[in-house]
C-alpha cells in the first residue's frame, strides 16, 4: 500500500489544465485545490474543501498529466469518505446500491424497463429525486447473469483442462448479461472453463463516489475473501471494476489486496497475451466487416489496459479500426444522473460525441459500462464491449478446433 | 508485445524521435508517466547562443568534446535542424525560423533572449527591427504575467513601452470562479467571439502603437485562436509567454501527440517503465509499473526521459543515477559541488547526464547496449544556461537517432 504523496506537488497546475470537470465547470477549484493544495488544510480540518469534492468524476486524468506522479485522484476520492460532511441521501443510495436495485428490478424487468422510459417516471424521479429526466436508464436484463449461468452454463465448466474465474460485475448481471455469456463462450472456445467466485458484491465504485465508505469497505472485503478463496485468475469485462478490486481498494479503502492484485485480470489483457504467447488462437468468420471506432474510457487510460484491445481488434480482419482521441465522455458512473450535473456531464463529453459523429461508425467500442450509457445515449450510436466484438466476429467453431477443444 | 521501436518519454524528444520513425512504417510505442517540460516551455526552442557576429557555426566549436552537438557531429546539425523544423510543419504546427541564424525574443520577464525557432504567433526579431512604440495588454486580474515589468524592461532598451489592462465578459466571469485564473483556463473562454471583443478593444487602445504584445493564453487546442487575435489586431502583433502552464507549450505537445497517433503510434501515457532485460549486449525488453508481468519487446529503445524534473535522473547525496536500467552517468564530485550558489549561473549539475558513443547508444557497466539510444534532456555534456541550446539538443539528437535506427 502506498502513502499519500501530496508533498511531491510542485504546484505546476497541469493537473488542473487537464482536468475535463475544471474545464466545464465554474464551481470546481479543480484537482490541485481539491487534491495536494487542500490536503495541507485537510491536516486541520477535514471539511477544508469539502463542497468541491463532489464534482470530481474519479477519472484520474490529472493523474496521468501530473509531472510529479501526485496521486490526486486517490487523495480526493479519500477526502471525500473522510470529511463525514458528504451525507448520502435517498437518490444516492438509490444509485449506488447496484446490487440492491438489480436484484429487486430483474425479476420485475417487463414492467420496471416501460416504467423507466415513461415520461411521467422520468418527470417523478426528476422532481423527487433531482436524477435528471433527459437520462436514459439502463435496461434490466429479464434474467441475471448468475442465473442464465447455472441454469445454461456450469455443468459445462468442468471439463475443460483450464479454469479461470469471471467477476461479471453489477452491469454484466443485471443489464448486460450478454456480456457475460460471451465471455463464457470465448474463454470457452479457447480452452477454458469459467467458474463464478463463491461470493460476488458489487465492486462498490458507486458506493465510493456517493459517500457511502462503510458499506464499500464491507462488500470489498466479501470480494477479496471470494479472490482469495479462487487462488487462481480472476477475470473482468470492466475497466472500472478492474481498476477498483485492484487499485482503490488499497488505495482509497486501505484494504491490502497484494497478495491477490495480480490475480485479477482484464479479460481482454488475458486473451490478448494467450494469443500473442501462441497459447490460444482464434479463427474469425471471412465475412465479418465492420467499421469501429474505439473508445479510450478513462479507467482504460489509466491502467493502460487498452493496448490489449486495440492489438485483439487489430487482430480481426474486417474491422476497420479508429481510435478515437482520449478524452472523458462526462457520465462518470452515477455522476452525470445527478439533475445538477446533467449540463456538466453533457459539456465534458461533447468533444468525443462530435469524434465520434464524424467517424460515423457501425460500432464504438470500449471496456466501460457507463461510458456505453453516455455515448448511446448522446450519439445514437451503438457502443459494443471488445469482447461481445470479438465474440460475434469469431468463428466459434473453427476456434474451438484450433484449441482442442471438443 | 513486440513493436518495432519503443520510445520511453513523451516530452519533445521522444515524441519528434517517434514521429521521425513512424514516418518510415515503423510502428512504435511511446510509455510516459506523466506530461513533459514542453508544458512548460516557452514556445521557443533554443539551438546555440551566439555572441554578436559569431556564426552557429563557430558557437558550436567552442562546446566542448563532450557536448551532444560534439557528440553528433558538427557538420550534422544544419541537416538535423532541417529534419526537425520538417517535423514539427508536417504536424501542422506553424513555425518561424531563420536559415543559420538566430533571432530574439521576449521573455516572460521582458528580457530579449535568442531562440533558433519560435512558434509563428510568438515574438521573433531581430533586434535592428525592433519598434519603437509598443504597448504591452495584460488581462485583467491574471496574475502570471506582468505587463508594468516587461514595459520596465523594453523601456530601459529606449523602447516606449505603455501599457493597458482589458478583460472581457468571459475572463471576467472566469474570474468569479472557484477555480483558479491561470493561462489554461483563460484560453479555454476566449475563442471565437470573445476574441473579436479583445482585439476590437485592443484596436481602441493601440492607436499610437505600432506593436502590440499580449500574454500567450490563445489556443489551448490548435493555433486558430491565437492566428485569430493577432489577425484581428489592427497593428502588428505577438504573444509573450506566461508563467507556467504554457498555453503554447501544451498546444505543441498535443498537436505532436496528434500526429504520432495519425501516424498508427501508440502512446501510453500514464505508465513508466520500471526495468528491463538486457542479454549480451542487446535490450531484448522493458517492463513498466502497469503491466509488470508483460515484456515489451522491440528492435531498438530510446530513452528519452529528461533530466532530473521529468525524472529520467535521479540523485542522492553521493550519486546521480538513471533509474531504469543504471544505465552509465557522467557526474562529477558530490552533492555540495553541484550546485552553483548564484542562482543565475550555469549549474553544474545541469550537464550530468547520461553517457553515449558518437551513435548516441548508451551503455551499462562500460558495456555498450547495441540497440538502445538516449535523447533529449537526460543526455550529459549539455550546458543548457551556459550555452543556450536546451530545445536544440532535445530536437536534434532525437532526429538523429531516427536516422541512425532507420539506416541500420
Ligand atoms: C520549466 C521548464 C521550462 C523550459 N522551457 C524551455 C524553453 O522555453 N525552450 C527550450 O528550448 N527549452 C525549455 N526547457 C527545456 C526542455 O527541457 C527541453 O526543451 C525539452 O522540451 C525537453 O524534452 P525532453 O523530451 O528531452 O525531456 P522532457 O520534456 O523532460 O520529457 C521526458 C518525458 O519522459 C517521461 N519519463 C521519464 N522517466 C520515465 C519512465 N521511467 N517511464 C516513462 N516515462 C518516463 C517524463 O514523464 C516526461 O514526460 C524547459 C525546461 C523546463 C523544466
Ligand atoms: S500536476 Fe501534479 S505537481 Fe502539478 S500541480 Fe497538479 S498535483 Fe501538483
Ligand atoms: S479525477 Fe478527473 S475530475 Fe477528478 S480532479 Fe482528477 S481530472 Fe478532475
Amino acid at each position: 500500500m502506498q502513502d499519500n504523496n501530496f508533498q511531491d506537488c510542485v504546484k505546476c497546475t497541469l493537473c488542473t489544465a487537464y482536468c475535463p470537470m475544471a474545464a466545464v465547470n465554474p464551481f470546481y477549484i479543480g484537482p490541485k485545490q481539491a487534491g495536494p493544495d487542500g490536503e495541507r488544510y485537510r491536516l486541520k480540518d477535514k471539511a477544508f474543501y469539502d463542497y468541491a469534492l463532489k464534482y470530481c468524476l474519479n477519472c484520474k486524468r490529472c493523474e496521468s498529466a501530473c509531472p510529479s506522479g501526485v496521486r490526486i485522484g486517490d487523495i480526493i476520492a479519500k477526502a471525500k469518505l473522510e470529511s463525514g460532511q458528504f451525507r448520502p441521501g435517498l437518490r444516492e443510495r438509490i444509485l449506488a446500491n447496484t446490487d440492491l436495485m438489480g436484484s429487486l428490478a430483474v425479476p420485475f424487468s417487463p414492467i420496471v424497463n416501460p416504467v423507466l422510459k415513461l415520461d411521467v417516471s422520468k418527470k417523478l424521479m426528476d422532481g423527487v429525486l433531482k436524477i435528471d429526466h433527459r437520462r436514459t436508464f439502463p435496461a434490466y436484463a429479464g434474467q441475471t447473469f448468475k442465473r442464465w449461468y447455472d441454469k445454461h452454463a456450469k455443468k459445462d465448466q468442468e471439463a475443460f483442462a483450464q479454469q479461470v474465474y469471471y467477476f461479471h460485475g453489477c452491469y454484466a448481471n443485471y443489464n448486460y448479461p450478454k456480456l457475460g455469456q460471451d465471455l463464457v463462450k470465448l474463454m470457452n472456445a479457447c480452452g477454458y472453463g469459467v467458474r463464478l467466485l463463491e461470493k460476488e458484491k458489487c465492486c462498490g465504485v458507486a458506493l465510493i463516489s456517493n459517500g457511502m465508505g462503510a458499506q464499500a469497505k464491507r462488500q470489498a472485503k466479501v470480494n477479496l475473501a471470494s479472490i482469495r478463496k479462487a487462488g487462481a485468475t480472476v477475470l473482468t469485462t470492466s475497466t472500472t471494476c478492474t481498476m477498483t478490486l485492484r487499485d482503490e481498494y488499497p488505495h482509497v479503502l486501505g484494504l491490502d489486496n497484494a497478495d491477490v492484485r495480480d490475480n485479477i485480470c482484464l479479460a481482454l489483457k488475458f486473451l490478448c497475451e494467450k494469443v500473442e504467447s501462441g497459447a490460444v488462437r482464434l479463427a474469425f468468420k471471412p465475412d465479418y466487416q465492420k467499421k469501429v471506432a474505439y473508445h479510450t474510457s478513462c479507467h482504460a487510460e489509466k491502467q493502460g489496459s487498452w493496448i490489449y484491445s486495440l492489438r485483439l481488434l487489430g487482430l480481426i480482419p474486417g474491422v476497420q479500426l479508429t481510435v478515437m482521441e482520449s478524452s472523458c465522455c462526462g457520465i462518470s458512473g452515477t455522476f452525470g444522473f445527478k439533475k445538477e450535473n446533467y449540463a456538466y456531464s453533457q459539456g465534458i463529453g461533447e468533444k468525443l460525441f462530435n469524434n465520434i459523429r464524424s467517424a460515423n461508425p457501425d460500432y464504438v467500442a470500449t471496456e466501460c459500462e457507463t461510458c456505453k450509457w453516455q455515448i448511446e445515449m448522446s450519439t445514437g450510436f451503438e457502443v459494443i464491449n471488445p469482447i461481445c466484438l470479438l465474440a460475434d466476429a469469431l468463428d466459434m467453431e473453427a476456434t474451438r478446433a484450433m484449441n482442442g477443444v471438443r | 508485445m513486440k513493436y518495432d521501436e519503443i520510445i520511453i518519454g513523451g516530452g519533445l524528444s521522444g515524441l519528434l524521435c517517434a514521429i521521425s520513425l513512424a514516418e518510415n512504417g515503423r510502428q512504435c510505442l511511446i510509455v510516459s508517466q506523466g506530461q513533459s517540460t514542453l508544458n512548460f516551455s516557452s514556445g521557443a526552442l533554443e539551438f546555440i547562443r551566439t555572441k554578436e557576429g559569431e556564426t552557429y557555426e563557430q558557437a558550436i566549436a567552442a562546446l566542448p568534446s563532450d557536448h551532444p552537438y560534439q557528440v553528433i557531429g558538427s557538420s550534422e546539425l544544419p541537416r538535423l535542424r532541417e529534419e526537425a523544423a520538417g517535423l514539427l510543419r508536417r504536424a501542422g504546427i506553424t513555425t518561424f525560423c531563420e536559415n543559420g541564424r538566430n533571432h530574439w525574443r521576449i521573455t516572460p520577464l521582458g528580457a530579449l533572449k535568442q531562440a533558433w525557432l519560435s512558434l509563428g504567433e510568438m515574438t521573433h526579431f531581430q533586434k535592428e527591427d525592433l519598434p519603437r512604440r509598443v504597448l504591452v495588454v495584460d488581462i485583467k486580474g491574471y496574475l502570471d504575467f506582468n505587463a508594468a515589468f516587461i514595459a520596465s524592461s523594453l523601456g530601459e532598451m529606449g523602447i516606449q513601452a505603455g501599457i493597458c489592462e482589458l478583460s472581457v465578459s468571459e475572463t471576467e466571469k472566469l474570474r468569479e470562479n472557484a477555480s483558479e485564473f491561470r493561462s489554461a483556463n483563460i484560453a479555454r473562454v476566449l475563442d471565437g467571439y470573445a476574441i473579436d471583443r479583445l482585439a476590437e478593444a485592443i484596436n481602441e487602445k493601440a492607436a499610437d502603437a505600432d506593436w502590440v504584445l499580449l500574454p500567450a493564453v490563445f489556443g489551448l487546442e490548435k493555433e486558430e485562436p491565437a492566428c485569430r487575435i493577432l489577425r484581428k489586431i489592427d497593428k502588428a502583433a505577438s504573444l509573450i509567454p506566461t508563467m507556467a502552464p504554457s498555453v503554447p507549450g501544451i498546444r505543441l505537445q498535443r498537436m505532436l501527440k496528434q500526429r504520432f497517433l495519425s501516424l498508427g503510434g501508440i502512446f501510453v501515457g500514464a505508465d513508466s517503465v520500471c526495468g528491463g532485460d538486457i542479454a549480451g549486449d542487446r535490450l531484448q525488453s522493458v517492463r513498466t509499473v502497469n503491466h509488470p508481468d508483460i515484456r515489451f519487446e522491440a528492435d531498438h529503445f530510446v530513452f528519452a526521459c529528461g533530466s532530473f524534473f521529468s525524472k529520467g535522473l535521479m540523485a542522492t547525496q553521493d550519486k546521480v543515477y538513471e533509474p531504469i536500467l543504471g544505465l552509465d552517468v557522467r557526474y562529477e564530485g558530490s552533492h555540495g559541488d553541484w550546485f552553483n550558489p548564484d542562482v543565475y549561473a550555469d549549474q553544474p549539475y545541469m550537464s550530468f547526464g547520461v553517457r553515449t558513443d558518437r551513435t548516441l547508444r548508451v551503455s551499462r557497466e562500460g558495456k555498450t547496449l547495441e540497440n538502445a539510444y538516449a535523447v533529449g534532456q537526460m543526455l550529459s555534456g549539455a550546458s543548457p544556461i551556459k550555452s543556450g541550446c536546451t530545445g536544440g539538443v532535445s530536437a536534434l539528437s532525437a532526429v538523429r537517432a531516427a536516422e541512425l535506427i532507420l539506416n541500420q
